[in-house]
């Protein structure tokens, strides 16, 4: 302890350090009201009488004054409400986004995913729900169609091959456009023979192109198929 | 109003305020978070101001006390006393700023060749209510020394003026130990203002606020 210190302010007399206790409870103001008279008056009375105790009550005093912080020194912020709310939500996203992330890593029943897994996992996601988005519109429009009374199907097809066929069977890729895949530049009503990659369906070797409404194609297969 | 009476009356606006807590940390605990928001509303002043007793920059402030209150959010469900609520808050927003003086005083200083770099406009802010005085950083430094279980009672007294009964409920210790931990904070309090060679009068008196010597009572 600094020499300087203990020489001034460390009580030197028990009945000093008595008082010292009662001392910072006086500065405080908690020796006011009658339940606290006697107390009040002692430390007043030593204080009196012991100039290195009044020294020490002037001191605390100043450093009451010193740590102090009225209200009228604290701004008003009447956007902390708003911006607390906005910091929440955006916790509350990011937190989200963690745990949708820990899922899909724990979802591995293999156990641990490693990090080649892991992007290849994150760069193919919107691969693969960009195709899952096409294959639902493309449904959708040939349920559509299917609703129209459209020409009778070629025999040997049934209407789901006839789908399969429009959105990945036929070699030459159709045309992308806003409203879906268009055949109408390959496909045209007629004969012919189209080489078929891939569909895994029993295909004829060669058929009749019979109509084409948007995606939808209908193949009508050669006599010598059937 | 006298006195007792006015001491009355605060037991009462304190018990009201205490009631009013509980509800709303209950609420707030089964998932409505606009409970938690009214009690942002109420306790966000004083909040702010306490954590100004200790860092001594209102933006710092700010941002601590929106920090302590996400920190109370998440940790809501620990609170097993919704009456509690206020002292449990305090002592959150004092670790928080604790914690941020900490990791200033660790971080690295900016080299002299890097800040004259550095065109004049830029540095000069333009709100300076964000920069801290000088008696602000010496009193986050003095401060900051105090071991946690004096500093809190003694900036709950001095900042928010609550009396000793009071931080007892909110701290949830014995009356007797909060006069004593303030009694040794003050003790510690002048043992480093001792060692910076700021130990007299007339020292203190230049630190106070100039408006703190005009306030009585409870400001």
């Amino acid at each position: 302890m600094n020499a300087h210190w203990r020489d001034r302010d460390q009580p030197r007399s028990r009945r000093c350090q008595s008082v010292q206790s009662e001392l910072s409870a006086y500065v405080d103001g908690e020796l006011e009201g009658a339940t606290h008279v006697r107390a009040r008056c002692r430390v007043e009375e030593h204080v009196k009488r012991c100039e290195s105790c009044a020294a020490v009550l002037e001191r605390w005093a100043l450093d009451s004054l010193m740590l102090a912080v009225p209200k009228s020194d604290v701004p008003a912020a009447p956007w902390f409400q708003q911006q607390f709310s906005k910091r929440l939500a955006e916790t509350q996203a990011v937190t989200l986004g963690a745990r949708l992330s820990r899922m899909r890593l724990t979802l591995a029943p293999l156990g641990p995913v490693s990090e080649s897994a892991r992007w290849f996992v994150v760069r193919s996601l919107p691969v693969a729900v960009v195709a899952l988005g096409l294959m639902l519109g493309v449904g959708l429009r040939v349920q559509l169609e299917s609703n129209k009374p459209t020409p009778a199907l070629a025999s040997g097809f049934s209407e789901f091959e006839t789908i399969a066929l429009a959105a990945s069977g036929v070699r030459q890729r159709p045309s992308a456009s806003a409203d879906g895949f268009r055949f109408d530049d390959v496909l045209r009503p007629g004969t012919g023979s189209l080489a078929l990659a891939s569909s895994g369906l029993a295909t004829p070797a060669s058929f009749t192109i019979g109509t084409t409404q948007g995606p939808v194609v209908t193949l009508i297969p050669s006599e010598k198929d059937r | 109003m006298s006195a007792p009476n006015r001491r009355a009356a605060d037991v009462e606006r304190q018990e009201r305020s205490r009631s009013e807590d509980q509800e709303l940390v209950d609420a707030a605990q089964t998932g409505d978070q606009a409970s938690f928001e009214r009690l942002v509303v109420k306790y966000e002043a004083s909040l702010r101001r306490v954590v100004f007793g200790l860092v001594r920059d209102h933006g710092l402030a700010e941002d601590i006390a929106q920090d302590a209150f996400l920190r109370a959010y998440r940790k809501l469900k620990r609170l097993q006393d919704g009456r509690a609520f206020q002292g449990w808050l305090f002592t959150i927003g004092l670790n928080e700023a604790r914690d941020e003086l900490r990791r200033r005083s660790r971080r690295p200083a900016v080299p002299e060749e890097v800040l004259e770099a550095v065109p004049d406009e830029t540095v000069a802010p333009s709100d300076h209510s964000s920069m801290v005085s000088e008696k602000g950083q010496f009193l986050q430094a003095v401060l900051t020394d105090l071991p946690k279980k004096m500093l809190e009672p003694l900036l709950l007294k001095h900042v928010q003026d609550f009396t000793y009964s009071e931080i007892a409920e909110m701290l949830q210790i014995p009356m007797g130990t909060v006069q004593i931990r303030i009694h040794r904070a003050r003790i510690k309090l002048r043992q480093r203002l001792a060692e910076l060679g700021l130990d007299s009068a007339e020292s203190a008196s230049a630190l106070a606020s100039p408006k703190a010597r005009t306030v009585g009572g409870r400001t």
